[in-house]
C-alpha cells in the first residue's frame, strides 16, 4: 500500500506544483527514510488514519517557503513567521489532500488526513513503528523532502 | 460582487482576496470558520460565498446548511483540498454554484466568478 | 465533559496504570500554542468525530523517567531507539484513551501514529482553534498535554 500511496504523492506533487505555481519539481531521489532525521527548518506534519495509519512530513527550508510565498502572492512585501507557517501548512494540506484523493479514488481503501501541524527550529524527528520512504524533489536550485510512512508499510 | 471568504487558512484568505480583487470584485468579509460565516452572513449580505469544507469549530457543509435554514440563498462555491467524488457529491444537495479543488487556477476562479455574476444579474 | 476533564481522565487510565502516580495537575488553560517549552514533544493527529492534533510535551527528566519505568530499568535515556519507542507507546496509549472519551455519543475518533519531535525552543503552529492544555508537574519534571481539536457536527 505504501508503494501505491507514494505513486499518488508523486502525481500530486507534479500536478499541484505545475497547476498552481507553474513549477516543475524534479524527483532526484527516492529512498528508505532514516529512523531519525535531524533537520533545521520547518516541518509540516499530517497524520493518516483509516484502513492504514501513518503520517506524512514535509521538510521545508525557510528559503523554500519564502520562494513559495513570493510565487503565490507575487510580491516582495515583508512577511512574518506566521505567514510562512501558514504556507507550510497549506502546501502539505493541498498536496496530501490531492494524493489521498487519488489514492482513495483508485483503490478500494479509504484513508483520511488529520489537519497539519507545523514545527520549526533545530529538530530531531522520529516516528517509531512506521515504514517510510523519502521523496526528495528539486525545484530550481532548492530542495524539498517529503517522508511518507505507514504502519506495516509495504 | 461582494464576496465572503470562509477558510481557516491565512494563506487562502490572502490568495483568494488578491484574485477576487484582481477580477474586479470586493471582499466584504473573511470568516475563519463556518460559525463566523453563519453569524455574519445576514449582516454582511454577500453576493457570493467561498466556503472551505474542512474547518475547525464548524465545517463548511454544516455552515451552508445553517445558512440555507435562514432562507439565505446566496451562491456558494466550496473549496477543498479533497476533490474525491464522495466529497463533491455531498455538496450537491445544497444548491451550490461550484466546487474548486485546491489549489485552484486563477482562470478557473475567474470563470466561476463570471458565471455567478451572470446568473446573479 | 470538558476537554480538560477528558485529558485528566485519559492520563489516569494510561500513565497511572504504569505506576506514574506522583504527578499533579499544576495548571489548566485555553490558549494559542505558538511554541513548546519542552524539548521532547509527541504529536498525534485526530480524525473522525473530532479533528485536530494532540501534543504531549515533556521535560528530559520526565521523558527519561517514562522510559526507565516502561523498560523496567533496561533503558534510561529517552534518546535511545527503544527509549523513543517507549515514549511513543506511552503517548499512544494516552491518545487512545482520550479518543475513546471523545468517541462517546457515537462520534468515533481515530488517531494517527505518534511522531516524536525533539529540540530546544521549538516553534509550533496548529489549526486556528482554542487549545486546551493541562500541565502536570512532579519531582521528575513536567509534562504538558495540549489538545487543539474540534468536534465535527
Amino acid at each position: 500500500m505504501l508503494k501505491e500511496l507514494l505513486n499518488c504523492y508523486k502525481v500530486a506533487f507534479k500536478t499541484r506544483f505545475e497547476d498552481f505555481l507553474n513549477l516543475s519539481p524534479e524527483l532526484v531521489e527516492e529512498r528508505d527514510s532514516d529512523e531519525q532525521i535531524d533537520f533545521e527548518g520547518v516541518v509540516s506534519l499530517v497524520g493518516i488514519t483509516g484502513e492504514k495509519k501513518g503520517r506524512v512530513i514535509f521538510y521545508l527550508s525557510e528559503e523554500f517557503l519564502k520562494m513559495l510565498y513570493r510565487l503565490i502572492y507575487g510580491e516582495e512585501e515583508s512577511l512574518n513567521e506566521m505567514e510562512l507557517y501558514a504556507v507550510a501548512a497549506e502546501i502539505n494540506n493541498i498536496i496530501s489532500g490531492n494524493a489521498i484523493t487519488l489514492f482513495n479514488n483508485e483503490s478500494s481503501k479509504r484513508l483520511f488526513l488529520s489537519p497539519p501541524s507545523i514545527f520549526s527550529g533545530k529538530l530531531s524527528i522520529t516516528t517509531p513503528r512506521i515504514n517510510s520512504k523519502d521523496l526528495i524533489y528539486k525545484i530550481g536550485n532548492l530542495k524539498i523532502a517529503v517522508s511518507i510512512g505507514l504502519e506495516g508499510g509495504i | 460582487m461582494r464576496v465572503m471568504i470562509t477558510d481557516d487558512s491565512p494563506m487562502i484568505h490572502k490568495l483568494l482576496k488578491k484574485m477576487v480583487e484582481e477580477a474586479g470584485h470586493e471582499v466584504c468579509f473573511i470568516a475563519e470558520n463556518g460559525k463566523e460565516a453563519v453569524e455574519n452572513v445576514l449582516k454582511v449580505n454577500p453576493d457570493l460565498i467561498f466556503m472551505d469544507i474542512t474547518m475547525p469549530v464548524m465545517e463548511g457543509i454544516e455552515a451552508v446548511k445553517k445558512i440555507r435554514e435562514m432562507n439565505v440563498n446566496v451562491p456558494v462555491v466550496f473549496l477543498s483540498a479533497l476533490g474525491d467524488d464522495k466529497t463533491i457529491n455531498s455538496t450537491k444537495s445544497l444548491g451550490i454554484a461550484g466546487f474548486l479543488t485546491k489549489p485552484f487556477r486563477k482562470e478557473d476562479l475567474f470563470n466561476l466568478l463570471k458565471k455567478v455574476e451572470g446568473e446573479n444579474a | 465533559m470538558y476537554k480538560s476533564d477528558m485529558i485528566i481522565s485519559a492520563v489516569n487510565e494510561s500513565f497511572f496504570q504504569f505506576g506514574f502516580s506522583n504527578f499533579v495537575v499544576e495548571k489548566i488553560e485555553e490558549r494559542d500554542i505558538t511554541s513548546s517549552d519542552f524539548p521532547v514533544n509527541v504529536i498525534i493527529g485526530c480524525e473522525g468525530g473530532w479533528r485536530g492534533n494532540i501534543i504531549i510535551g515533556m521535560e528530559k527528566e520526565f521523558a527519561n523517567f517514562i522510559v526507565k519505568t516502561m523498560t523496567m530499568g533496561m533503558i534510561e535515556d529517552y534518546r535511545d531507539k527503544m527509549g523513543l519507542s517507549a515514549i511513543s507507546e506511552m503517548c499512544n496509549m494516552f491518545a487512545g484513551a482520550f479518543a475513546n472519551k471523545l468517541s462517546f455519543n457515537s462520534k468515533v475518533t481515530f488517531i494517527s501514529p505518534p511522531t516524536v519531535i525533539m529540540g530546544d525552543n521549538i516553534k509550533v503552529f496548529l489549526s486556528k482553534v482554542n487549545t486546551t492544555t493541562v500541565l502536570y508537574s512532579s519531582e521528575r519534571g513536567r509534562m504538558e498535554i495540549s489538545t487543539g481539536i474540534w468536534e465535527i457536527t
